[in-house]
């Protein structure tokens, strides 16, 4: 464009230079007409000075014609060198004006992109900070229902070994309170053999008495001895009586005792209940000790994905500075080609009026047909 | 279902200690052939036992009832019973429970039968 500009400056000059310098001639010719400057007065002289003169004028103004179409040659030629180039040049205006509404359209997207990928970002380390707390608070919890299910089976622990004590000391008094059992069938046996004695003690007596009683005045005192014998031995049977009771009464709530000890139902339920409970604690820490390690995995994961979002968030806030100034650049390239729109409108005003001026037909005389028509009045 | 098999072995330099191995699960379900099992070597007249637990995977409640319910009489009767080569998940329950007051146990079976020496 600066070539073409220079060219065309150039060329102006140029013609400017000729025509001047081709006008100051004919200017002088025609002063020397205007003084009438002739060597000689008379009247032969005269015509014959002054169609010199005029053929001189009609050469000279010939010799401009000349120049002036060489001149309209290089014109044309600078013209049509001006219109190719500026028909190229507007090809490649339009596709710079389309490139740039692209650009503009599509930097525009990017920065409405970015700042919504920044809104995500932030609300995202918001949500990664809010997850974080969720789940510090359930590992507390974990860890507290971890304690509880540790104290738990602690306990299972202790009961295990009540009631392992439990069974061998009730096994142990089972095995005691039998032998005392067996122990009172055989006082029992003893008193049925007293009662038996007793029993025959008395009918001794009481054949005594009878015998004592025949004896008559003789056997008196032997019947008081037998008397007091048969006394004593209802007295004996009686208390034999009483004991046998007592003893059968012992018997029968020793083997009550035995039969409740050896009735372990209630027992084997309890610890069933016992047992029960402790496979659920340890179910329990087992699972907790799986919900920790996902809950660890998680918070790991967490912590990664919360270092992404952060390093994400710089660099798009990073990029957006780069947004930012990419679009003060565009900026500046809009203005830039506004100014260069009102350059190229410029141009154009220019190149118009440069055709307009130079290559007007109208303008240029006419010199083929002989004398100008300014001779001839 | 859970399956539990055992072997016993004699071991030590008197062949006087019952070395009983348990395979697999010893749960509610199972516990009772375990201690059925117990019982018959205890029968037969070796107080002097050590459970071989490196190839158990669980020992429920009932399970360590178990243990805990015969040792007192084997010690009564001039024996003990051990464990052995418990796996990390079940010495996390051993140790819960804190049988570790009640009963010994060892990294192997070798070193349980050195403690009967």
């Amino acid at each position: 464009m600066a070539a073409i500009i220079l060219a065309t400056s150039l060329s102006i000059w140029l013609i400017k230079h000729f025509f001047t310098l081709s006008l100051k001639k004919t200017s002088e010719l025609l002063g020397e007409i205007a003084l009438f400057k002739a060597p000689t007065t008379s009247d032969k002289f005269r015509e014959v000075f002054l169609n010199d003169v005029i053929n001189r004028v009609v050469d000279q103004l010939k010799g401009q014609q000349n120049t002036s179409k060489q001149i309209q040659q290089t014109l044309n030629g600078i013209i049509e060198g001006w219109n190719r180039t500026l028909r190229t040049h507007q090809t490649d205006w339009d596709l710079w004006q389309k490139q740039l509404a692209l650009l503009n359209q599509h930097f525009d997207q990017i920065k409405s992109q970015c700042k919504k990928i920044l809104v995500v970002n932030q609300s995202l380390i918001k949500s990664d900070n809010g997850l974080a707390s969720s789940m510090e608070e359930m590992a507390r919890d974990v860890m507290l229902t971890s304690q509880t299910a540790n104290e738990g089976i602690r306990s299972v622990g202790r009961e295990i070994r009540a009631i392992s004590d439990l069974k061998t000391t009730m096994g142990s008094s089972a095995t005691v309170i039998k032998d005392l059992g067996e122990l009172s069938k055989h006082v029992g046996q003893f008193i049925s053999t007293i009662a038996a004695i007793s029993h025959r003690t008395q009918l001794l007596a009481l054949n005594a008495g009878i015998e004592a009683a025949r004896a008559g005045e003789a056997g008196r005192g032997f019947s008081v001895v037998a008397n007091e014998i048969r006394t004593l031995s209802e007295s004996s049977k009686k208390t034999t009586e009483d004991i046998a009771a007592l003893i059968r009464e012992i018997e029968q709530r020793t083997q009550n005792v035995i039969d409740l000890m050896q009735n372990t139902k209630k027992l084997e339920e309890n610890i069933r209940v016992v047992y029960t409970a402790g496979d659920t604690f340890m179910d329990i820490v087992r699972e907790v000790k799986q919900i920790h390690t996902v809950v660890d995995q998680v918070n790991q994961t967490l912590q990664s994905t919360s270092n992404d979002s952060e390093l994400l968030y710089a660099m798009m806030v990073k990029l957006k500075e780069e947004i930012d100034r990419t679009d003060r650049s565009l900026h500046i390239v809009n203005e830039s080609n506004k100014h260069q729109q009102e350059s190229w409108e410029a141009i154009q005003t220019f190149k118009t009026e440069t055709a307009n001026q130079f290559l007007d037909p109208g303008s240029q005389p006419n010199l083929e047909s002989g004398r100008p028509d300014i001779l001839d009045a | 279902m859970k399956n539990v098999e055992m072997q016993v072995e004699m071991a030590g330099p008197k062949k006087d200690i019952a070395v009983i191995r348990v395979y697999g699960y010893v749960d509610s379900d199972t516990s009772r052939s375990v201690s059925k099992f117990l019982e018959d070597v205890i029968k037969s007249g070796h107080y002097r036992i050590i459970f071989d637990l490196e190839r158990t995977e669980y020992i429920s409640s009932a399970g360590w009832g178990i243990f805990i319910g015969e040792v007192r009489s084997l010690r009564e009767n001039g024996g003990d019973l051990k464990l052995a080569g418990m796996t990390p998940e079940v010495e996390e329950i051993f140790k819960m429970l804190e049988f570790f007051n009640v009963l010994k146990s060892f990294d192997t079976v070798k070193a349980a039968i050195s403690d009967y020496a």
